[in-house]
């Protein structure tokens, strides 16, 4: 009798998990970590007056890609143009960024050339004292390989991955502002939207102007700082977009949107 | 009835998993690429298990071997019946053991690392994982260990108090001797735990991939390297992080086989049967 009663509980919770709820649908967006967070912020905000539920996860936009082949995700976020090669995908474009090398706030070195950037990353130049900087050793914060933010440093520097020389790789920015805000003798390069949002609140990390023109949200709507990109949400171009993700595409390019694209140090791309 | 459908679930489960890795890592295989050429740099073809898994090897070894010694003390200590306290410090080592990998990785990046800034390491690096992973292996072996020599601690206590031995002197000269290969079993099941630990280590171990050289300097581990890539991997990649995968579980399964050879010539050995 008792193994009859725990056969029909174990049944009945099966069962239980197989109703679909039918009021409600699902979003699940996947990909670059430094598009993340303000989808993140508009999805809350959307959420109150749709009947939808929005999941944002990260990964970066290499996973982003992957996820919207594999029809994993609705919608992928990817913080670069698509490359030539990705024909199957369409792109919705939502903002322009750039990319910081970032220092720490105490660190005395205020600029770097190009040629000085890419002797740091491959190791030629090992202590921030050949720089008119303190004697010690650089921390080089390197992002993994499969980010975007990883890949528009190196064609813009004309680099391979194989050729740097780090001393820790970070998957997401959160990580990357962490270990800089602890270590006065690191370097990294961030996006400028993360990195002017995170100065707005803690005031200890600076950028570093490239070929002398300062890192700023400003510059890159103007179109003079260099290393800028794109930041896209993809789809699949042959199959039929989710209704609600159509929607929810619509409502981030929508004119509304644009203060709050601004709010995250983003340049709007209408 | 019930023990049988729990077994053959266990039996299935794992028989699934090993399927599916045996499959993935068939691409890989087959095509015949060096898997011990260079350094790993996926999108550039380049694949090499070697500074991985030596990495996951020396790690866990490492922070074992720190365990072990810690880990048998507090454990004898522990076992003292008389001490009102151990059941306090049975009780700290479960909140200790029950701390998600992840609580114990974020501690490591924003304390531990810049502590050891101080004594001239400069970031995450070999050293600190190391100290994660033995902090995360420490409950393990204690519980292991305990559970192996509680019976026989039991009887031989008895017998060492009606002698007028004292506490310390009984289980540093009968039960540690006696209690060597639980120690050993335990010691080779905390090294399994410790191969198997990914979050932790992938936060405070710098990431970067290199045979580990010096104690100061970053290093990947194996696991750390497929949670880090498995999210985008496509095709060739992918079966290559699976073929690592695969590695990893033959690793554990032969030291699961030598503990279970272990364990069986300790039961024939005590009176009253081990763990």
């Amino acid at each position: 009798m008792k193994r009859k009663k725990i056969l029909l509980l174990f049944l009945c919770t099966l069962f239980a998990s197989c109703t679909k709820n039918k009021d409600q649908s699902k979003l699940l967006i996947t990909g670059s970590s430094t598009i993340a967070p303000l989808i993140a912020d508009i999805a809350k905000a959307y959420e109150k007056s749709n009947a939808v539920k929005i999941d944002i996860q990260t990964g970066g936009s290499s996973r982003g890609i992957y996820d919207i082949r594999k029809k994993l995700s609705h919608i992928g976020m990817v913080s670069r143009a698509l490359k030539k090669s990705e024909t199957d995908l369409e792109a919705h474009l939502i903002a322009y960024d750039g990319i910081a090398i970032t220092l720490h706030k105490d660190n005395p070195v205020n600029e770097l050339t190009k040629e000085q950037i890419v002797s740091i990353y491959t190791g030629k130049i090992k202590n921030w004292s050949e720089l008119n900087g303190n004697k010690a050793r650089i921390s080089v914060i390197h992002k993994a390989a499969g980010r975007s933010t990883q890949e528009v440093f190196l064609k813009f520097f004309k680099l391979k991955d194989k050729q740097i020389k780090a001393t820790s790789i970070i998957g997401d920015n959160e990580q990357a502002i962490k270990l800089l805000a602890s270590d006065p003798n690191a370097i990294a390069y961030i996006s400028i939207g993360t990195i002017e949002y995170y100065i707005s609140q803690n005031k200890n990390l600076k950028m570093l102007p490239l070929n002398t023109i300062v890192p700023s949200s400003e510059n890159v709507r103007k179109g003079i700082y260099p290393l800028a990109r794109e930041l896209n949400l993809i789809s699949h171009k042959s199959t039929q977009l989710h209704p609600e993700a159509l929607k929810f595409i619509k409502h981030i390019t929508s004119k509304k949107m644009s203060s709050k694209i601004m709010e995250y140090y983003f340049v709007p791309s209408n | 009835m019930l023990s049988l459908s729990g077994l053959s679930l266990s039996v299935i489960s794992f028989m699934l998993i090993l399927l599916l890795l045996l499959k993935e890592s068939y691409l890989f295989v087959s095509s015949g690429v060096s898997f011990w050429n260079n350094l790993w740099f996926p999108l550039e073809g380049e694949f090499n298990i070697l500074p991985l898994l030596t990495t996951s090897i020396s790690l866990s070894l490492l922070a074992c071997c720190l365990v072990v010694p810690l880990g048998t003390s507090i454990a004898l200590f522990s076992l003292n019946q008389n001490r009102i306290e151990n059941t306090v410090y049975k009780k700290i080592l479960h909140i200790l053991n029950s701390l998600p990998s992840v609580v114990i990785g974020f501690w490591g990046i924003m304390i531990l690392v810049p502590f050891l800034r101080n004594f001239g390491i400069q970031g995450p690096s070999f050293l600190s994982g190391v100290i994660v992973l033995s902090l995360m292996v420490l409950p393990t072996f204690i519980f292991l260990f305990m559970q192996s020599i509680e019976n026989i601690s039991k009887s031989y206590e008895e017998t060492a108090k009606s002698l007028g031995i004292s506490y310390i002197t009984y289980a540093v000269k009968i039960l540690l001797p006696v209690s060597y290969p639980a120690i050993l079993s335990s010691f080779l099941l905390s090294l399994g735990r410790a191969l198997g630990e990914t979050i932790a280590v992938l936060m405070v171990t710098g990431n970067i991939v290199s045979f580990p050289s010096k104690i100061t300097e970053p290093v990947r581990s194996l696991t750390a390297n497929i949670a880090l890539e498995m999210a985008y991997a496509m095709d060739m990649h992918r079966s290559a992080l699976f073929l690592c995968a695969l590695v990893m579980m033959f690793i554990l399964l032969v030291l699961y086989i030598i503990v279970l050879k272990l364990q069986k010539n300790m039961s024939s050995t005590f009176i009253e049967g081990g763990a």
